[in-house]
């Protein structure tokens, strides 16, 4: 699973040296921005004139750098193992697999499992949870942190700027277990928040597992462990802003409110818009935990998605070819969703790859 | 930062608020874990009646002496540490030998890989067959299948490499003349300077590698190899399902499943919490690090 902190990490770097000047974004996608290296091309971004002068044949760079090819060998393995693998045994959604019969033995039966599962009643569930939950934390994902980092941004004093995103990145590094641990605590019964309604006349309400806050409860959740993480990308995006546009800007009298929607705000845009598309291209991969933790009998209808409805139905009942369906079709949307992504992302800097 | 060099009155009340709300939102954030804290350490009376917030009220050490108590808990939290201190060195070096490679212009193999790593990324392996090939690998219930699975994650691989290629070549090549071989170069030279990297990255792995979560719910069954979040879940959901905490577990003692859901709660943050002043030193500083790019 892509872990998002590292996908902050990745943005991190690609905004680096992006942002250092407000024209860019005033003047809408400039030439120089697109032409900034995607991140993971790796072999075409460096120097192609010299290595197309020099270019020796495999055998010969074989040769001379052996130890290299022998170092790349384990994590070639590696990838067979844990990555192609799995994807090339997809073709079980095309077969009746049966698990004593093998990939090779079990009968071939072409599209009957997707035709299954489009005439199949969960699926719709699953699939209208999965867009309305995807859809919830894209919004809120993604404007949370930007409304943050500019309340942050305008803290003068600096300790206690530190001490509050001290405070802010640290859920990001716990498990969703424990955060679902606190949130039922929290929401539960004896929790604070009951005591408070109770106290105030009210009649205790058991949030996590009631239908109707379930969403919510998952957005202020997701919003618990990332939004505070999330600012570290617009932060040094605001740190790179020239200060000679304040400077001018304070000449001409703007108030501070006029500086940040003039200036702040246009200055981090193009990070942002590379942010939201890269996070709908994730839009399918809610991530089982973060689900599954919050799950009880009770929310089962609402909260259901792709990813614990695979666990649940493939792992536990042993439904292989049917969830399988499922993760194939899962993939394939979220294959078409990064690709599409990634191309606009292009125009606006140098994209993932 | 210069900004205006008299503040308007309106403006400076702006500000002022802003701080508070900022300051009022991390107390708030911090306060799900404090009072967690506080009722792991309450009567379980207390706890019960919902009246503990940030100070333990009627103070006891019981729910710590019970979870200390369960073996099988204290195994599972030895299991993470094993998994999480194993995982990450394992990580690291498989990391880094790969990285080293990919971070060499002359190799002529980087495209190939690229177009690997990135597709594999993209298009991601439904987990029915991921189940089943790691399952075929005969590798259910052997523990090290949580290390096996996560060796390489894709985007450390990527920032290490981005920062080995930012390396100067001339270390490389006076090493060359010194008859150092790939091998040599990358332990005796790349290691030692890349500290700050691998500092971030290894904290981001044993970050993941201490939270894991689905993995052992596939591969493993036996209760004695899971993992401390998998254990946590089990508290957690016993409750959860209910909607309320019950249960005596000791006439003799004022002991709910409160405290001891909350102690375990803290047993599964705490190491993160004990190494995230670190974590947060290097994670800004070594991303920054990263950005140099070859």
């Amino acid at each position: 699973m892509i872990e998002e902190h590292q996908f902050v990490l990745v943005y991190f770097l690609s905004v680096q040296g992006k942002t250092g000047s407000c024209a860019q974004a005033e003047s809408g996608l400039s030439k120089k921005q697109r032409s900034v290296t995607p991140l993971m091309s790796f072999g075409r971004e460096d120097g192609g004139s010299v290595s197309k002068r020099h270019r020796e044949s495999l055998i010969t760079n074989f040769r001379k750098h052996t130890l290299l090819y022998v170092m790349v060998v384990p994590c070639l393995v590696w990838f067979i193992m844990f990555r192609l693998i799995p994807n090339v045994g997809s073709i079980i959604a095309f077969q009746d697999f049966n698990i004593y019969k093998g990939v090779w033995e079990s009968k071939w039966v072409g599209f009957a499992n997707f035709r299954y599962i489009f005439g199949y009643e969960d699926f719709f569930r699953i699939l209208t949870n999965t867009l309305i939950f995807g859809f919830l934390i894209v919004v809120f994902g993604w404007t949370v942190p930007i409304l943050l980092a500019l309340a942050i941004n305008e803290v003068r004093i600096l300790r206690i700027k530190r001490s509050i995103q001290t405070i802010l990145y640290l859920p990001h590094f716990l498990s969703w277990v424990v955060i679902a641990g606190l949130f039922f605590q929290f929401f539960g019964l004896h929790g604070v928040v009951n005591s408070v309604i109770v106290a105030l006349g009210g009649e205790p309400i058991l949030f996590v597992q009631k239908q109707w806050f379930f969403r919510p409860m998952i957005v202020l959740a997701s919003l618990f462990r990332d939004a505070g993480y999330g600012t570290i990308v617009y932060l040094a995006a605001i740190s790179g802003i020239e200060p000679a546009l304040y400077e001018a800007a304070c000449i001409d009298g703007a108030s501070r409110i006029q500086q940040i929607i003039h200036i702040t705000l246009p200055c981090i845009m193009p990070t942002a818009i590379v942010l939201l598309l890269l996070s709908i291209g994730l839009f399918m991969q809610l991530g089982f935990d973060r689900i599954w933790n919050f799950l009880t009998p009770l929310t089962w209808s609402v909260g259901d998605v792709f990813d614990t409805y695979v666990y649940r139905v493939g792992i536990m009942e042993g439904q292989y070819s049917i969830t399988t369906a499922i993760g194939l079709f899962q993939s394939v949307v979220g294959f078409i969703l990064v690709f599409g992504s990634n191309r606009l992302t292009k125009r606006i800097s140098g994209g993932l790859w | 930062m210069v900004r205006s060099i008299k503040s308007t009155a309106p403006e400076r009340i702006g500000l002022f608020l802003n701080g508070a709300v900022l300051i009022l939102l991390a107390l708030v954030m911090l306060f799900p874990l404090v009072n967690i804290f506080a009722i792991s350490l309450s009567s379980g009376s207390a706890a019960e009646a919902g009246r503990v917030t940030v100070w333990p009220i009627g103070l006891q050490l019981d729910g710590w002496k019970y979870v200390f108590g369960d073996k099988s808990l204290i195994r599972s939290v030895l299991n993470s540490v094993y998994i999480a201190a194993v995982g990450t060195v394992a990580s690291l070096i498989f990391t880094a030998i790969v990285a080293y490679p990919l971070s060499k212009r002359y190799f002529r193999l980087r495209g190939v890989f690229s177009i690997l790593i990135v597709a594999t990324m993209v298009f991601r392996y439904p987990l029915i067959p991921y189940f089943l090939s790691v399952r075929a690998y005969g590798l259910m219930n052997n523990i090290h299948v949580l290390i096996f699975t996560h060796l390489i994650t894709e985007f450390n691989l990527i920032i290490m490499r981005t920062f080995f290629a930012g390396i100067p070549e001339e270390l490389e090549e006076s090493a060359v003349i010194d008859g150092a071989n790939h091998i040599q170069i990358l332990f005796r030279i790349y290691i030692p300077v890349s500290r700050p990297v691998l500092a971030t990255l290894g904290l981001f792995y044993a970050v993941i590698y201490w939270n894991l979560f689905l993995h052992p719910l596939l591969f493993l069954t036996k209760s004695e190899l899971m993992p401390i979040q998998v254990r946590l879940r089990q508290f957690i959901a016993m409750s959860a399902d209910i909607g309320q905490q019950t249960g005596d577990l000791g006439s003799l003692l004022d002991l709910s499943q409160r405290n001891i859901e909350a102690a375990v709660i803290i047993l599964g943050t705490l190491p993160i919490v004990m190494v995230y002043p670190f974590l947060q030193k290097y994670f800004v500083k070594g991303a920054l690090v990263g950005a140099i790019k070859g």
